[in-house]
């Protein structure tokens, strides 16, 4: 029984290590904002009809994604992607792309 | 990779590394001094060169690629239903060579020497790398389907490649009598492109319904499901009742062999004959990864998702179809997501900084009709328990969204991936 406990101890002290490293370790804003141009252009600067990211208001991207997420705002596709990310990552992309 | 697996990795790159160092001529070279190679100039090949420079314009970057133009594999089921010409799929890579700065050769690259850390050329010369990047795409398993090879292919065409064999896939169709039969083979997964055939399919249907109506379209798959299936099968009811047939393996079984002469495909349970016949077979890493051994028993090339560096030879990495980045599926998307963060990781790497976590994005549309398309899509993080990338959120085209609006953005995607991937 002992043997048990100090075993499900163990266990879960690699699993409590593990959630902080991955909590600790999120993508940088960078990363993450770079993925959207293979849609949204190099650095935001996207060919229209779809949207340009570059210079956009910080609160226009923050209202627009938090919409897309809570699906109060009907996409076929930026509902899907905007799930990935929190709230505090959706700011740090909306500055990164304010200063394209 | 993470916790020990990573360690270990680090350790085994390390001594490598040492090794190499001894019988190297010249030590590593660091920061902006260092020298990039990238071979393959693709999706992947391209984005890796073009953010390499936009991460750090003083590195020295040079992208070789024996083809002086891309044939985007990308849009080339759209060349054969006729709405565009070949030529509509050429990329061209001069801007990033005149804006931005990377050296483009044009070359074969023939072999690889990790030790020295060299790339060398078909004539003999050598270029040599601090970090080298692969985007080598894939190579036919012509060794896959009894039946099927090389020579096979110059009259049967897999069409899994754009060029020659969009075009000779695009002129069968055309000679083809009205009231013929279209066989389209799909391989098991992992292959390029999943949704790939199925958007076929409907290309395809698309041009025998206006041309040659009493046609029809035979898929043997491999699989007993497939990508988006149910907005296909949709689609396929609503605009081609009829003329597109999806064979399972859970009812045929797999393909026995192929009688090329008499362009018919012999399953475990039945045989069908075609008038038009697109073998796509299963397929591996480009050539140039696997002869380095780069690749696993698998034939595709293992990769840490942090910087898309081999986990088998150290300052080698390996992007786009050719590596293992499971979950995400092999497109032009994923190898254009990849290159980002291989870039971003390399520049880390030469600047003694551990790559910090990814972030990736796959989008892929595919065509029913000029004005209807669908999609699916992914958000991928690394995750540190499932030691492999993960889907954090994506999914398919909504049952009851406006495929007319997707097919809108999916031609938009089409310019806009084109740019950040070639453009300088």
């Amino acid at each position: 029984m002992k043997k048990v406990s100090l075993l499900i101890v163990a266990v879960s002290a690699i699993a409590t290590v593990d959630a902080a490293e991955l909590i600790a370790k999120r993508p940088s804003v960078e990363r993450m904002a770079h993925a959207c141009s293979g849609c949204h252009g190099t650095y935001g600067h996207a060919i229209a009809p779809t949207p340009v990211l570059a210079g956009m208001a910080e609160e226009v991207f923050v209202k627009a994604m938090g919409e897309f997420k809570a699906g109060q705002r009907e996409s076929s596709i930026m509902n899907r992607i905007a799930q990935a990310y929190s709230d505090e990552e959706i700011v740090g992309m909306a500055q990164f792309f304010k200063k394209q | 990779m993470s916790g020990i697996n990573r360690r270990k990795f680090l350790k085994l790159a390390g001594t490598l590394g040492a090794l190499g160092l001894a019988a190297c001529t010249t030590a590593p070279r660091k920061g902006s001094k260092a020298k990039v190679v990238i071979v393959g100039g693709g999706y992947g090949g391209s984005t890796a060169a073009k953010y390499l420079k936009l991460f750090n314009p003083l590195l020295d970057v040079t992208l070789v690629e024996k083809m002086k133009h891309y044939y985007s594999c990308a849009g080339s089921n759209e060349v054969i239903s006729g709405w565009h010409d070949l030529d509509w799929l050429l990329r061209s890579r001069d801007g990033l060579q005149t804006k931005l700065g990377v050296k483009l050769v044009k070359a074969k690259a023939v072999e690889i020497d990790p030790q020295n850390r060299l790339v060398i050329l078909k004539d003999g010369s050598e270029l040599p790398y601090d970090r080298l990047v692969l985007s080598p795409g894939v190579d036919m398993r012509f060794d896959a389907i009894d039946g099927y090879d090389l020579k096979t292919s110059k009259f049967i065409p897999h069409a899994w490649k754009a060029g020659k064999q969009t075009t000779l896939l695009l002129n069968q169709l055309r000679a083809m009598r009205n009231g013929g039969v279209v066989i389209i083979t799909a391989p098991a997964s992992p292959y390029r492109c999943p949704p790939g055939p199925y958007e076929r399919a409907s290309l395809i249907a698309n041009y025998l319904k206006q041309t040659k109506p009493r046609s029809k379209i035979i898929i043997i798959d491999a699989k007993t499901q497939f990508s988006k299936q149910e907005l296909f099968l949709k689609g396929w009811q609503d605009l081609y009742p009829g003329m597109i047939e999806w064979i399972s393996s859970a009812k045929e079984g797999q393909i026995d062999h192929i009688n090329p002469t008499k362009l018919l495909v012999v399953t475990e349970f039945n045989s069908h004959r075609a008038d038009v016949l697109n073998v796509i077979p299963p397929q591996k890493a480009g050539w140039l990864a696997r002869k380095t051994e780069l690749a696993d028993h698998t034939r595709w090339c293992p990769v840490d998702p942090h910087s898309f560096e081999s986990t088998l030879i150290p300052n080698i990495h390996i992007i786009g179809d050719a590596c293992i980045a499971t979950p995400m599926p092999k497109s032009a998307f994923s190898a254009n997501s990849q290159a980002k963060i291989c870039a971003a990781a390399i520049v880390d790497l030469l600047n003694d900084r551990q790559p910090g976590p990814p972030s990736l994005i796959n989008h892929c549309y595919s065509f029913l009709a000029p004005d209807y398309a669908i999609s699916i899509n992914g958000v991928y993080e690394y995750s540190g328990t499932e030691r492999q990338l993960v889907a954090t959120a994506g999914g398919v085209t909504p049952m009851n969204a406006d495929r007319q609006l997707e097919a809108k953005f999916a031609k938009s995607w089409r310019d806009n991936i084109s740019a950040d991937s070639f453009g300088g």
